[in-house]
C-alpha cells in the first residue's frame, strides 16, 4: 500500500520529540507542520515586536482562537487577547520560558490522594478531578532521556516535591543572580526548600548547541544563542532516511475507514484551496490542546457522527488551564538588576504545589509553583505599578523613574480544577478565515480556583517581604481560558465510558489515533507542563513503534 | 488625524507620563508621534474611537473651563482625565504611551533611549556579566537598538 506508516500532525514540543523517537524505528513517517521553521538569527530581542505585537504568535493559532462562555445559557464570545501559542517547527516551546520540572508523584493519583487524606466531602460533585492511568514510574525513563536530549540545566530539588532522581542533570543550573540569591535566602528563612529552577535551557554548550547568555528577551522570543531545548527539523529526521517533514501544511481532518479506524489525514498546503489526502497506518495528533480537540470534532463522519473519539460523549470534557499570577515587591530604592536573564533563571518554591501543605483548613484543594525570576520585561512590567503609585500621571511617572528599578517579582500559577459541566465543542457561529468553526470553550468558574490563586499570591507577598520588600502587591485573579497551559478535552483513562483516550494517549474508539499534549491530562496539575507532555509523547511513540512492527 | 486631534493627543499623552524637573517624560521621548503612528498603522482599527474620545474630552474641558483641553492647567487636565480613565480610548492611549516610552527606539518611541534611561533599563545587553546581575550597582547602558547588535 502506498502511504506512510505514521503521520504526525504538528511539530511542536510533543510532535518533534515523538517524531524523533519514531525516526529510530525506521518506520515511514510524514511529519506535518502548519507553520514554517526558524533559525536562531530570526529572533530579535525587540519587545514591542515580540511581546506586544506577538510577532511569533499572530499566525494560524491566533486566527482560530476559541470562543469562551461560562455556561451553556450564554453565547460564547471571542476573548480580547491572544493565546500565545505559535506555529512553527519547535512549536510554542520556541518562545516559552522552558522551565522544566517533572510532575510530583502525588499528581498522578491526585483524586485518590485527596479522598484518602481529607475524606469524600473534599471534592464537591462539580470538580471532576481524576487519577491518571499512568504512574510517575511509568514516565521516569522518558523524563530521564528527555533531559539528556535537551541538555536540561538544574540541580536536584527536594525529593518529596519533585520525586526521586537517579541521574544528575546534564548541565549545572543557570547562573545564580543577586536576586536569585536574595530570594533563596529568604525562602530558607521561611522554612521553605528553595532550589534553582530546572530549565530546558543549556547553561553551557551542549551537544553542538549553544549556551545561554542571559539576554533578557527570552520569553515571547526565540533564542538567538540557540540555548533553548527546542528541536529543529534536523533533530527529528534520524539517520535512517525514513522521516519526511513538510511545513506550511495544515491538517484539516482525520480520515477514517469503514471500521472507524484512521486511514490517514486530509491536508491543505499554504496558499492552496484544494485538499490533499495522505494515507497512513496510524495518526499522532500533536497540534496542541485546542486544535487536537477541534480536529477530532471536525473529523466526524461515518460511524462517529458526533466527532472522532466521541462515541461515549466524552470528547471535550474536563477542560482546565492554569491561572497565572504575579506578586511584586518594591525593594526601596535598590537597583535589583532583574532586567536581564531568562524567566527560568529563577528560584523555585514547590511547598505550595500539589498537596504538600495540609489543606484541611484552607478551603480549597490544589496549588501551584512559585518562582522568583529574572527577566523583568520592561513593557510588560511597567503596566504593573503598585496601587499606591496609580496607573498614570505624576505618581506613576515618579514610580517609573524612582522605583521601577527596585521592583522584582514572583510568578506563580494555580492549577484549575476540571469542572463537570465544562466542555470544548465547535462554535455554531464563529469560524476561522478558512470558514471552519473555531472551538468553543464552556468553562464555569470554581470558587476553589480563586481561593487557590489568592493563597499562592499571599505566599508570594510573604516571600518578597521576608526578602526585604517594603511594599508588596499582586496581579488580580482572572482565568486564562485561552492559555499555553491548557488541559483536558481528550481525557485519558482506562474506562472507555468515561475517557476519550487510554493510558497510551490512544483513542478508545480508534486504536491507531494518538493524541499528544495537554488534551489527554486528567488534571491540570500546578506544574509547568512541557516536560510531561514530551515524556508522554515519547512513551506513546515507543508504543506505536511496537504496535506497527 | 487632523491637527486639533493631534494636539489633544499630545496633551493627553503628556499627562499620562509627564516630564518634570527630575526627569523627561512622554514628550521628550517622542511618544505623541509614536502613538499617532500606531493609530495610523498597527492599531488603525482603533483610531476613530480614540479621536472620538479625545473630542469628548475636549468638549468636557470646554463645558467645565470654557477653553480647549489643551489650554487648561495640568491639574485640571488630570481631573478631566480621571473622569474618563475607565473608557476604552483612555486605556488604548495609556497602553500605547507605555509602549512608546519603553520600546526599541527603531519603532519611533523612546527617542534616544530617553525612556529606558529614566527607568534605569540598560538597553540591549545580550551578554550581561555576573556582576551586572548583582543587586545594587547600576549596570550602565548597553546598545540603543537591536539594529546595532549583530546576532
Ligand atoms: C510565554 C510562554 C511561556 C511558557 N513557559 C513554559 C515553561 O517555562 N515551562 C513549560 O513547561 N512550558 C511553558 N510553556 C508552555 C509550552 O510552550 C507548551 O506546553 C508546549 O509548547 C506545548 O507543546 P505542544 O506540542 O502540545 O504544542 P505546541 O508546542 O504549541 O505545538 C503544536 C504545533 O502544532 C502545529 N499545528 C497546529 N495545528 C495544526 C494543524 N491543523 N496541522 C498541522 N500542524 C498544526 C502548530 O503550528 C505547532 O507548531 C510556555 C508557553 C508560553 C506561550
Ligand atoms: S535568556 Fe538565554 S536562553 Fe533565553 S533567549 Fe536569552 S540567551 Fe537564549
Amino acid at each position: 500500500m502506498s502511504g506512510y506508516d505514521v503521520v504526525v500532525v504538528g511539530l511542536g514540543a510533543a510532535g518533534t520529540i515523538a517524531t524523533r523517537r519514531l525516526a529510530e524505528s525506521g518506520l515511514r513517517v510524514l511529519a506535518l507542520e502548519a507553520g514554517g521553521s526558524y533559525a536562531s538569527t530570526d529572533f530579535l530581542p525587540d519587545q514591542l515586536l515580540n511581546q506586544r505585537r506577538g510577532a511569533l504568535t499572530s499566525g494560524k493559532t491566533a486566527a482560530e482562537m476559541p470562543t469562551v462562555r461560562r455556561d451553556v445559557a450564554n453565547v460564547a464570545v471571542r476573548p480580547p487577547f491572544g493565546g500565545l501559542t505559535m506555529n512553527a517547527v519547535g512549536g510554542t516551546k520556541i518562545h516559552s520560558g522552558n522551565g522544566h520540572l517533572r510532575l510530583p508523584p502525588w499528581q498522578f493519583r491526585s483524586r485518590s490522594n485527596l479522598l484518602e487524606r481529607y475524606g469524600e466531602q473534599v471534592l464537591p460533585p462539580e470538580i471532576s478531578l481524576a487519577d491518571w492511568p499512568v504512574t510517575f514510574d511509568d514516565v521516569v525513563p522518558f523524563y530521564d532521556e528527555l533531559e539528556l536530549v535537551h541538555g536540561v540545566s538544574g540541580e536536584p530539588g527536594p525529593e518529596r516535591f519533585v520525586g526521586p532522581r537517579t541521574q544528575p542533570y546534564p548541565n549545572p543550573p543557570l547562573r545564580r543572580s543577586g536576586y536569585n540569591e536574595l530570594m533563596t535566602a529568604a525562602a530558607s528563612r521561611l522554612g521553605w526548600t528553595p532550589f534553582a529552577t530546572p530549565a530546558a535551557i543549556r547553561s553551557r554548550p551542549y551537544g553542538g548547541r549553544g549556551a545561554c547568555t542571559y539576554c533578557g528577551q527570552c520569553v515571547f522570543n526565540g533564542c538567538y544563542a540557540d540555548a533553548k531545548g527546542v528541536l529543529r527539523i534536523e533533530d527529528v529526521l534520524g539517520s535512517r532516511g525514513s522521516v519526511e517533514v513538510r511545513t506550511h501544511a495544515r491538517v484539516t481532518r482525520v480520515l477514517t475507514g469503514s471500521d472507524g479506524t484512521a486511514t490517514g489525514v486530509e491536508i491543505v498546503a499554504d496558499g492552496s484551496t484544494t485538499t490533499e489526502t495522505v494515507r497512513a497506518r496510524a495518526v499522532m495528533l500533536a497540534a496542541y490542546t485546542y486544535e487536537n480537540v477541534r480536529l477530532l470534532h471536525l473529523s466526524a463522519g461515518g460511524d462517529h457522527p458526533s466527532g472522532l473519539g466521541n462515541s461515549t460523549d466524552q470528547l471535550g470534557r474536563h477542560f482546565s488551564t492554569h491561572a497565572f499570577g504575579f506578586a511584586f515587591g518594591s525593594f526601596g530604592g535598590r537597583e535589583m538588576n532583574t532586567w536581564t536573564g531568562s524567566m527560568s533563571q529563577a528560584v523555585s518554591v514547590e511547598e505550595f504545589n500539589a498537596d504538600h501543605v495540609d489543606h484541611t483548613d484552607l478551603g480549597f484543594v490544589g496549588g501551584g509553583s512559585l518562582l522568583a525570576m529574572m527577566e523583568k520585561l520592561t513593557m510588560l512590567m511597567a503596566r504593573q505599578p503598585p496601587p499606591s503609585a496609580g496607573r498614570w500621571g505624576e505618581g506613576y511617572k515618579r514610580w517609573l523613574a524612582e522605583d521601577f528599578r527596585s521592583m522584582a517579582h514572583v510568578h506563580f500559577w494555580a492549577d484549575e480544577m476540571p469542572h463537570r459541566d465544562g466542555r470544548l465543542d465547535l462554535d455554531p457561529t464563529h469560524v476561522d478565515p478558512t470558514g471552519t468553526p473555531v472551538l468553543r470553550i464552556t468553562k464555569p468558574l470554581l470558587e476553589n480556583d480563586a481561593r487557590s490563586f489568592a493563597y499562592l499570591a499571599e505566599q508570594g507577598h510573604a516571600w518578597l517581604r521576608e526578602a526585604g520588600a517594603s511594599e508588596t502587591w499582586s496581579s488580580p485573579y482572572h482565568p486564562f481560558d485561552i492559555s499555553p497551559h491548557a488541559f483536558g478535552g481528550a481525557r485519558m483513562g482506562d474506562d472507555p465510558a468515561t475517557n476519550v483516550t487510554d493510558s497510551w494517549q490512544r483513542l478508545h474508539d480508534a486504536a491507531n489515533v494518538y493524541v499528544l499534549g495537554g488534551a489527554t491530562w486528567p488534571s491540570s496539575t500546578g506544574t509547568n507542563p512541557t516536560p510531561t507532555i514530551e515524556a508522554l509523547a515519547m512513551r506513546s511513540a515507543g508504543h506505536l513503534v511496537e504496535e506497527l512492527s | 488625524m487632523d491637527t486639533s486631534s493631534q494636539q489633544l493627543l499630545a496633551a493627553v499623552v503628556g499627562r499620562l507620563i509627564p516630564g518634570d524637573a527630575a526627569s523627561p517624560g512622554a514628550h521628550e521621548a517622542g511618544v505623541p508621534d509614536f502613538v499617532r503612528g500606531e493609530l495610523g498603522g498597527h492599531f488603525a482599527a482603533e483610531q476613530d474611537a480614540v479621536v472620538a474620545g479625545l473630542r469628548s474630552l475636549d468638549a468636557a474641558a470646554r463645558t467645565a473651563h470654557g477653553v480647549s483641553f489643551v489650554d487648561v492647567s495640568a491639574a485640571d487636565q488630570d481631573h478631566l482625565l480621571a473622569a474618563v480613565e475607565t473608557a476604552p480610548f483612555f486605556e488604548m492611549l495609556l497602553q500605547l504611551s507605555i509602549d512608546g516610552f519603553l520600546c526599541d527606539p527603531r519603532h519611533g518611541g523612546n527617542r534616544d533611549g530617553v525612556g529606558w534611561r529614566v527607568v534605569g533599563y540598560p538597553g540591549v545587553v545580550l551578554t550581561p556579566t555576573e556582576e551586572q546581575q548583582q543587586i545594587g550597582t547600576p549596570i550602565g547602558f548597553g546598545g540603543l537598538t537591536v539594529e546595532d547588535v549583530s546576532l
